[in-house]
């Protein structure tokens, strides 16, 4: 009964594509983050970074910064950078203290839990 | 580094899947045809087998001295007991590599020549050594149910691909070596085992790329890890195909060993290959955000 057998298999067919509904990108990237990427906010208490897949916290590195008058920056100390317990996607970004009125960069180096690394910036306004 | 842990993947994927494939056919699935190997002979193949735990647990230990180095991406890093003690103790890869390399330094002292022989041990131990390469690289990347699957999907494409990679070792070993094994009842036998192999390989293979890399082909198809996995393919259709001549061979009413020596010798040539292949398909990205 090969006909039989054939459609057996082409059965299971939308089983085997159903696996993966949503777009897999191995290599963690930023889906979302909040403050949202070009947004302008109130001084947030963190930043909340949601990555495709898990990052490993240890070795995430996240590093903001204020744009000062005219070329110079100033580095904004984090008092933590750590995953949110209930979901190794999101990384929460505490910084040392609250982030004062104005234009900020966010430059995160990503390990994820399969080992792989990604980088990327967004900007961030904060209004008085 | 991306090299140096690509050459890392390639010794020891293929370390711990012959062993564990050789172990296999020794000890379950052709011990009754085995009985006929010639003392030396078997002795031999232990000492190969001692090499290659050997190899296993130091290609180990570099992976994850170059892990360690990658996920830093300071050299410092390879050799920083501080940086690899917060690989090991801090993230998904270091928790799953300490039981890895404590199941290698375990296989290593079991083959050692003093050590007595206790193969059905070794092969549980080589076994467990399989299982839990299947957590490491992309098998990782979803959580929950999903990611378990696929871990569990990776166990049996391991499982498979061990198998086969480590009957052809075995099928070379013994159409080299004279031996008074019955190389033809084998070789009948072991392409039989061979269909369900190659099913298992292409049914787990092939959920594994729709997994990863979200559709039935990655996208791009001809570059990065589309051209290598192209490649990989290429090489498993090569086996395939010396995999049918042999099975030919072996009906043919006379065997002609010069031919299959030849023919096997290959097969495990393009299964390094393959090996190879997927060695460098770990460090690239199965789909460009």
């Amino acid at each position: 009964m090969p006909a039989l057998r054939f459609k057996q298999i082409l059965s299971c067919l939308p089983l085997l594509a159903s696996l993966t509904s949503t777009a897999a990108f191995a290599h963690a990237h930023l889906e979302s983050q909040l403050p949202a990427a070009d947004s302008e906010v109130t001084s947030p208490k963190d930043l909340r970074l949601t990555f495709s897949e898990g990052v490993e916290e240890k070795f995430t590195k996240v590093a903001i910064s204020l744009d000062g008058p005219g070329e110079s920056t100033e580095i904004i100390q984090t008092q933590s950078v750590a995953t949110d317990p209930a979901d190794k996607k999101v990384l929460v970004v505490v910084p040392a203290m609250p982030l004062a009125p104005g234009k900020y960069k966010v430059e995160w180096h990503a390990v994820s839990v399969d080992t792989h690394k990604s980088e990327g910036i967004y900007r961030f306004k904060v209004t008085p | 580094m991306p090299d140096g842990l690509i050459l890392c993947r390639f010794m020891h994927f293929g370390a711990v899947l012959v062993l564990f494939g050789v172990g296999l056919f020794r000890g379950v699935l052709f011990a009754s045809s085995l009985s006929a190997l010639k003392a030396g002979a078997a002795r031999r193949l232990d000492r190969a087998m001692a090499g290659l735990a050997l190899l296993a647990l130091l290609s180990g230990v570099a992976w994850l001295m170059l892990t360690a180095a990658n996920m830093t991406d300071d050299w410092h890093d390879a050799v920083s007991l501080q940086t690899i003690g917060s690989v090991l103790g801090h993230t998904f890869f270091g928790h799953v590599w300490i039981v890895h390399l404590f199941l290698c330094l375990l296989a290593l002292l079991l083959s050692l020549p003093s050590a007595p022989l206790r193969p059905r041990l070794c092969l549980l131990i080589n076994t467990l050594m399989l299982l839990t390469l299947s957590p490491v690289g992309h098998g990782a990347m979803y959580d929950g149910a999903l990611g378990q699957l696929l871990i569990l999907n990776q166990m049996l494409h391991l499982i498979g691909v061990g198998t086969w990679l480590g009957g052809l070792i075995m099928l070379a070993v013994l159409l080299l070596g004279a031996s008074a094994v019955d190389v033809r009842a084998v070789l009948l036998r072991f392409s039989g085992i061979g269909y369900g192999l190659v099913a298992l390989i292409v049914v787990t293979g092939m959920i594994n790329v729709r997994a990863l890399s979200g559709a039935l082909w990655p996208d791009p198809p001809l570059s990065g890890f589309g051209a290598v996995l192209a490649v990989k393919v290429g090489m498993v259709l090569c086996m395939l195909a010396l995999a049918a001549l042999n099975r030919s061979l072996a009906r043919g009413p006379d065997l002609r060993v010069s031919v299959l020596r030849v023919s096997v010798v290959f097969e495990c040539l393009f299964g390094a290959a393959a090996l190879a292949a997927v060695s460098l398909l770990g460090t690239l990205p199965p789909m460009l955000p």
